[in-house]
């Protein structure tokens, strides 16, 4: 976005003020600058020269989630999450430092060199302790708050030990976009998505030189970054005659859906082919395989909307009918609104306390349901509740969603 | 106009990081739903009790600094709007519901509480707070006081003033005072707390405030009746009254505010629609149904194109989803809006309304007309463009002009958004020197120093 469509686009905010109803940091704090209005009136003054923020205005517009729920209610149409974002690169610009940054964690999230260094030698700055006790490292990480709870990384990442697909000639042929997490961290709901995906006839495909859905550099403001994580994705599933490119991370299916907006990313035909795997699976009438054993225990499951799923896309009736297809799961809070979980990309890395506090209030709604086992379908949200968890009197197991439809489903993943 | 002593002094009563000069706030602080542009206050304070306030109010005094209180800055006469240079007292801080007595129907709560919280939690308990500005969603309880506000509700159960019992505020010489009552009646002394509510902030800060609750009606029932004309609606409104029938709300919108909500939320209503009423009725569920079908009936027999009662919690929900988005999404048809809301007698909207078309026509603005039918309460919308040469004039022509036709046929020229900025100098059009002079004459016995709020509701 130029700062001329910018501009254009912050003239549509009529300063109304409906968005103070919806924003979940301005319902925390009341300051103005924590809520859409405020963050585009900052906007719209620097870009007039109307006020001299000696260079602050990426910390200004640090307050936000980017969840969208001020653009949902905004009457006007204005997309106050989406100019955010974009007022993050425009102050991001191109000074010294930020392209450094910028090129540094364009290596990470392409998994380039410097990425697979530290793979490689991710056990000479870890610490040796069993992986349930989540990741350690030996040092202080700068960025990262030492509150933080984060699971261990997995033995082997996906991409390093891929299942053997099977070679359906008759269903769709699908395309397995997996992102970061799952290839880092959690593996086996990769794993579980590709069962999944194979149990409703579909022809698994998983490009290898998929790299990062790039919401993280778009989210931090680094635009360009975004790009070129978009080209080599969209370079990577081009390669396939694919019928549908499946994501089971919330977050990665809005960014991979936003790539034909993106100019210069030749995206055309890309972004129309994302789909939620639960929108998938529900569209293909996924049932369990068979009724589960009867001694199966009574589960009681929250489902956590993300807001990328739920606000960006519309999606929050598919989890729910999935779930509820699954011997002995019984859904609580179905009917609940939706709440963000506080993680906001990078806004947790910003604002780790507000962060938290964001939580508090997601724990609440969640917890009057006493609920056995929390599933969600977004790494950012998994990796937040994971940590909000571990951090109250009854830590709650969360599991993505594709890990208990597999589960409860399909039976036991025969790898583990 | 804030010296360096004065910010000190400030920082000092609520800690520095509760009171800001940094430009960042004083461009977040400097506009309110009116969307004006051009104004800055010099510094914005965010105190947390009552004690502070006080203590910010006397050195205001000290230093001759105006004070604009702001809740959600979501006012639509620019109440909020910051006096050049000015102090901004944002009221957020102070949201804690206090005490919700459910064996008084009373409840305590702090100004920065936000209107559909307040709401939600005393339903929860069967109660109701029934005034429901449509900013209900975002907008303050200590806002609504401060302006008086209305909605859809005050055909039947009236408006914020009649749910205040009493009163702490803090006066423009700092001191902290009491008014009215935590009783059902109380009419010991003047009544100030009718005083303080509606005085969009000239008089005092609001800090706390005594609310009357009723029992939550056990049903609803939302009906939406189509007419060709605004006129032919009228006639329903008419033969509702005329039928001794008291729905909670009968709301109006015309063919105009049908587009612009259509265009937002494309709910699939004809075009061709002239207007519409949204009627809703509550009460035991007997009551409210047949309410609801009386209301359908009248709506048949005086020239509805069509009529339906919402089958759903949720068909319902979205109708009123629109009333409550309308007006900001009337900025689709002009850049510039002049937002008015003048009352009539309630038999004379048909009347006012055709006047309000002729100005239009005559003068060549687009006016669009929405609002509630039930009580006389018709929001008029003066769309014009800022950047054409003679379009606001013209406007504001309308506007004064439309002022007179409603006092013409015994209305006032503001319902529920007050005076503030926006207005204060059409307020000679309806009130009488000598009640002009009474009330600065009271301002000055609250504010002697006249630090609070300056600039807005008296004229320039």
């Amino acid at each position: 976005m130029t700062p001329g469509e910018l501009k254009t686009a912050l003239d549509k905010c009529v300063k109304c003020g409906r968005c103070l109803g919806s924003c979940p940091i301005y319902k925390l704090t009341g300051w103005e600058g924590s809520v859409a209005r405020g963050k585009l009136a900052l906007l719209k003054a620097d870009l007039d020269g109307d006020v001299d923020l000696g260079g602050r205005m990426k910390d200004l517009l640090s307050h936000c989630l980017l969840c969208g729920a001020c653009a949902a209610g905004c009457a006007s149409g204005v997309k106050g999450d989406e100019l955010i974002q974009a007022g993050r690169a425009l102050a991001l610009g191109n000074g010294g430092l930020a392209k450094l940054q910028s090129l540094a964690t364009r290596d990470l999230l392409a998994r380039g060199p410097a990425a697979r260094t530290l793979w490689k030698t991710r056990r000479l700055f870890l610490k040796n302790v069993p992986p349930e006790s989540g990741l350690h490292f030996r040092f202080p990480v700068p960025g990262l708050d030492s509150r933080r709870w984060l699971p261990a990384l997995a033995e082997k990442s996906f991409l390093e030990d891929l299942p053997r697909l099977k070679q359906s000639r008759t269903g769709p042929r699908v395309g397995l976009f997996f992102g970061c997490t799952a290839n880092f961290i959690r593996p086996q709901s990769a794993r579980a998505a590709v069962r999944l995906l194979e149990s409703v006839g579909a022809r698994v495909v998983i490009p290898k030189s998929q790299v990062c859905c790039g919401k993280p550099a778009a989210g931090a403001g680094d635009q360009a970054g975004a790009l070129y994580l978009a080209r080599r994705n969209v370079k990577a599933f081009a390669a396939e005659d694919l019928d549908f490119i499946i994501a089971f991370c919330a977050t990665c299916s809005a960014q991979l859906r936003e790539y034909e907006q993106l100019p210069g990313a030749a995206a055309e035909g890309f972004s129309g082919r994302v789909m939620d795997i639960s929108r998938f699976l529900a569209m293909q009438s996924w049932r369990p395989d068979k009724p589960g054993p009867p001694e199966a225990r009574a589960l009681k499951v929250f489902y956590h909307d993300p807001c990328h799923l739920r606000r960006k896309q519309g999606i929050f009736q598919e989890p729910r009918s999935l779930l509820r297809l699954l011997p002995g799961v019984e859904l609580v809070g179905a009917d609940e609104p939706p709440v963000c979980c506080g993680y906001g990309g990078v806004f947790n890395l910003w604002h780790y306390d507000l962060s938290l506090d964001l939580f508090q209030i997601r724990h609440r709604t969640m917890a009057a349901y006493s609920p056995d086992l929390a599933v969600t379908s977004c790494s950012g949200c998994w990796l937040q509740l994971q940590d909000g968890l571990k951090k109250t009197e009854r830590p709650l197991d969360v599991l993505p969603l594709v890990e208990l439809l597999a589960q409860r489903g399909l039976g036991p993943d025969p790898a583990d | 106009m804030i010296n360096d002593e004065a910010k000190k002094e400030f920082s000092r009563i609520t800690g520095p990081k509760f009171f800001s000069d940094r430009p960042e706030d004083l461009v977040l602080y400097a506009s309110d739903g009116t969307n004006t542009k051009g104004l800055k206050p010099g510094a914005v304070i965010r105190p947390g009790n009552v004690q502070e306030i006080s203590d910010i109010i006397k050195t205001a005094r000290k230093y001759k600094i105006p004070v604009t209180v702001r809740g959600a800055g979501s006012g639509l006469t620019g109440g909020a709007l910051p006096v050049p240079g000015g102090l901004i007292l944002v009221m957020t801080r102070l949201n804690r519901i206090l005490i919700v007595d459910q064996a008084n129907l009373t409840a305590v709560v702090e100004p920065g509480v936000v209107t559909a919280d307040f709401q939600d939690r005393v339903s929860a308990l069967g109660l109701f707070y029934p005034p429901d500005p449509a900013s209900r969603e975002f907008s303050t309880l200590g806002g609504n006081a401060a302006e008086n506000a209305g909605g859809t509700r005050a055909v039947k159960y009236g408006v914020t003033r009649d749910y205040i019992l009493g009163l702490q505020a803090v006066l423009g010489t700092g001191e902290i005072v009491e008014t009215g009552v935590i009783t059902a009646k109380g009419v010991v002394g003047y009544d100030l707390t009718r005083l303080l509510v509606g005085s969009e902030g000239t008089l005092a800060v609001i800090t706390r405030l005594n609310i009357r609750l009723v029992p939550l009606p056990e049903a609803k029932e939302t009906v939406i009746a189509y007419y060709d004309t605004l006129a032919a609606a009228g006639k329903t409104v008419a033969a509702l009254t005329a039928a001794r029938i008291v729905p909670a709300t009968i709301e109006f919108m015309d063919r105009a505010s049908i587009n612009c909500v259509e265009e937002y939320l494309h709910l699939g209503i004809d075009p061709n629609i002239g207007a519409l009423l949204l009627i809703e009725t509550d009460g035991p569920p007997r009551q409210a149904l047949d309410e609801a079908e009386a209301v359908v009936r009248l709506c048949r027999e005086t020239g509805a194109l069509a009529v339906r009662r919402a089958e759903t919690r949720e068909e319902a929900e979205t109708m009123w989803q629109a009333r409550r988005a309308l007006s900001p999404t009337l900025y689709r048809v002009a850049p510039g809006k002049m937002n008015e809301d003048v009352v009539v007698p309630r038999d004379k909207i048909p009347l006012m309304v055709e006047r309000i078309e002729e100005i239009g026509r005559r003068l060549e603005v687009a006016i669009i007309c929405f609002g509630h039918a039930g009580d006389g309460n018709i929001h008029v919308n003066v769309m014009y463009d800022p950047a054409v040469p003679g379009q606001p004039q013209k406007a504001e022509e309308a506007v004064k002009e439309l002022m007179s036709r409603c006092l013409e046929l015994g209305g006032t020229i503001s319902g529920e958004h007050g005076i503030g900025t926006t207005k204060r100098n059409l307020i000679q059009m309806e009130l009488k020197p000598a009640v002009l002079d009474l009330m600065h004459r009271i301002k000055s016995a609250f504010d002697p120093d006249e630090i609070m709020n300056p600039g807005k509701m008296f004229p320039s």
